[in-house]
């Protein structure tokens, strides 16, 4: 039974608590949050975990597996830190992005990599089995040669002045908010940046960015645009879309389908002609659900590598890239 | 509008997803009939669903459906119109939530009380900021919708169960809260009078659960995913068929019966008919030509209601 701390009880903390507490192998056993209301709360609905409100003391008391960070972006590398001081042998998954610049990734995925430590940052659209489907048919030659794409990340999360961290220069905006899952994507599918350009507006908020354009070229000579608000009306949920062509077809791919037309078949892969996969043709089944399947995916791949303490991407050295890529927008958009 | 206190499920009833944008196979899709779709037409599907024999209405309790159940009551339409409303909508706290923090999230949730459960809930404890009883605000939470769904609702419509919704549901669930499923189910069936009802996608967990913690399955109203593709299915669509199989009593409602839209109603059809526990199915639609030709579909393949 793989025993697990979850640090920060917020949106993130009660999913991933949700899903990990009824999976066959673990059991959520404590619990770290500093907000006295909820506090106060969770302990009358979650009666077998202890609570704690310093990370330190739940690392010395309890004898866990593995920790799930999920409070606010900015607080990450001081609890990655807290626990690695802590020697305890566990692994340690974040919530994205895991810091906010560049530098307190770095700084956090390299005391983690000394400590030998199995890590995994919640880039959890990597394991949709819709957005895995698009890669497998971009990586195996689907479209040909990659040319030139177009792709957005869009919500109707703030359509009035917000407040709280999220909405506080250095700690919050749309890019490092919304905007991770979409990079991490375009990280995943099509290497690394080289030149970008940007321009970020606030349109509600007053200290962070509501919506973020951009030109990007990839390393590889692929270009595009981008596009990341929080402040779209008309979204129930978040929504990625990304449209690429190439030099045989071209792919739409958004949360619920791939759509691929593409003039040669690639042996094994896809035949010659325009086919939808939508999401129901895939088994998306899952052991316990809560949201979409991709996060109890995430969860017991996660905890599957603690157990045979094997390293698994995305782990905390892959997320540097996502919060560089972060940091690489927000210098284009100062310039 | 009125309540019925023995439980008697309508065979065949309308869902609210295409009114309120929710689209499990295509977001894109959802947003495209969002902008087509206003209180008039969806009244008009509403009717026309009802004259084709559904003889009741699943809904979350978003402003649009209590527009449209206001039209309805105008109109003294909605006689003897089952309703089962699932609480709470989601979504909406979700995104107060991501706006205002947690702590915000529990201030807005205070304000929207009436007055009168506002002074109640602070009175009672359940909702003030230095002592939390999620029973209780569960409680406050659940009277408080249904005063305004009762303000709203066609005065000849009849309230048949009041659903908690899935997240909650199989949140609850995974964190064994037992008291609380209790509690709410205790509360819908004494104080409303009507048959408590729950909504999950883990639907064999939840059945294991509700029988270890003793629920009366007889006495509620189960909600949960049922289809030939097992979308929706969790753990696997083969799990969720046993455990319907070998249900002793239970009120079962079938959703995603078309798998959002991804299957076709005919091809639909037989894998409900081989399944004759579920005891009723619901299907969402958004103009009135499918309503019609849905329902009708229904009957003449799953009997009539």
């Amino acid at each position: 039974m793989t025993k697990v701390g979850i640090v920060g009880f917020g949106k993130m903390g009660i999913l991933h608590a949700g899903i990990l507490n009824a999976l066959p192998g673990s059991k959520v056993t404590a619990i770290c949050e500093n907000e006295s209301l909820v506090f106060r709360a969770a302990k009358k609905v979650l009666k077998e975990a202890a609570f704690y409100n310093d990370v330190s003391k739940m690392m010395t008391n309890e004898s866990l597996d593995a920790v799930f960070i999920t409070s606010p972006t900015n607080t990450h590398s001081s609890i990655i830190h807290h626990v690695l001081e802590s020697d305890a042998k566990v692994g340690l998954f974040s919530e994205k992005p895991l810091a906010v610049t560049g530098l307190e990734a770095s700084e956090a995925a390299n005391a983690a990599t000394k400590h030998g430590i199995v890590s995994l940052v919640g880039f959890h659209k990597r394991f949709s089995p819709v957005f895995a489907y698009a890669r497998k048919l971009l990586d195996g030659g689907a479209i040909g040669e990659l040319r030139e794409f177009k792709c957005s990340s869009y919500s109707a999360d703030v359509l009035t002045k917000g407040t709280g961290w999220r909405f506080r220069r250095g700690t919050g905006g749309v890019l490092l908010d919304l905007g991770p899952h979409l990079l991490d994507l375009l990280l995943w599918c099509f290497g690394e940046p080289k030149d970008v350009s940007a321009v970020e507006r606030s349109i509600y908020s007053s200290d962070v960015e509501d919506d973020v354009h951009a030109d990007v070229a990839f390393q590889s000579g692929l270009k595009g645009t981008l596009a990341i608000s929080w402040s779209q009306s008309g979204y129930r949920l978040p929504e990625i879309r990304i449209e690429v062509k190439g030099s045989t077809g071209s792919m739409v791919v958004t949360d619920d389908d791939v759509s691929i037309e593409t003039s040669s078949a690639v042996k094994g892969l896809v035949e010659a002609g325009s086919h939808i996969f939508q999401k129901p043709s895939f088994n998306t089944s899952v052991d316990f659900l809560l949201a979409e399947p991709e996060y109890t995916i995430e969860d017991q791949f996660f905890l599957k590598a603690v157990e045979n303490h094997s390293l698994v991407e995305p782990s905390f050295n892959t997320a540097i890239k996502v919060n560089e890529f972060v940091d690489l927008i927000h210098k284009a958009a100062e310039s | 509008m009125k309540t019925q206190t023995i439980l008697k499920l309508d065979r065949y009833l309308l869902g609210d997803n295409p009114f309120i944008g929710v689209d499990h196979l295509s977001q894109e899709r959802a947003r495209e009939r969002q902008t087509r779709l206003n209180a008039s037409n969806i009244y008009r599907v509403v009717t026309a669903a009802i004259a084709s024999g559904a003889g009741g209405l699943l809904f979350t309790t978003h402003p649009m459906m209590y527009t449209v159940l206001r039209d309805m009551r105008k109109q003294d339409k909605g006689t003897k119109l089952g309703l089962y409303p699932i609480l709470p909508y989601p979504q909406a706290l979700v995104r107060i939530g991501t706006e205002k923090g947690i702590v915000g999230l529990t201030r807005h949730f205070l304000g929207s009380l009436s007055w009168k459960a506002r002074a109640k809930a602070l009175v009672s404890g359940g909702l003030s900021l230095g002592y939390v009883d999620p029973q209780r605000a569960l409680r406050a939470y659940v009277d408080t919708e249904l005063e305004i769904l009762s303000r709203n609702a066609p005065e000849q419509a009849i309230l048949k169960s009041v659903l908690l919704h899935e997240v909650i549901t199989d949140l609850l669930t995974s964190f064994e809260a037992s008291e609380l499923l209790r509690s709410y189910a205790d509360h819908i069936r004494d104080k409303h009078g009507v048959a408590p009802g729950f909504a999950t996608r883990n639907f064999t967990r939840f059945i294991d659960f509700a029988m270890k913690i003793g629920l009366p399955l007889d006495q509620l109203v189960v909600l949960a995913p049922f289809n030939r593709v097992g979308f929706q299915m969790n753990p696997s669509r083969e799990a969720c068929e046993q455990t319907l199989d070998q249900l002793p009593a239970a009120n079962i409602i079938a959703m995603s019966i078309l798998a959002s839209g991804f299957l076709k109603l005919p091809d639909a059809l037989q894998y409900l008919r081989e399944h004759p526990k579920i005891n009723s199915f619901v299907v969402g639609t958004s103009s009135e030509e499918h309503a019609i030709e849905t329902f009708s579909e229904l009957r003449r393949n799953l009997g009539e209601p």
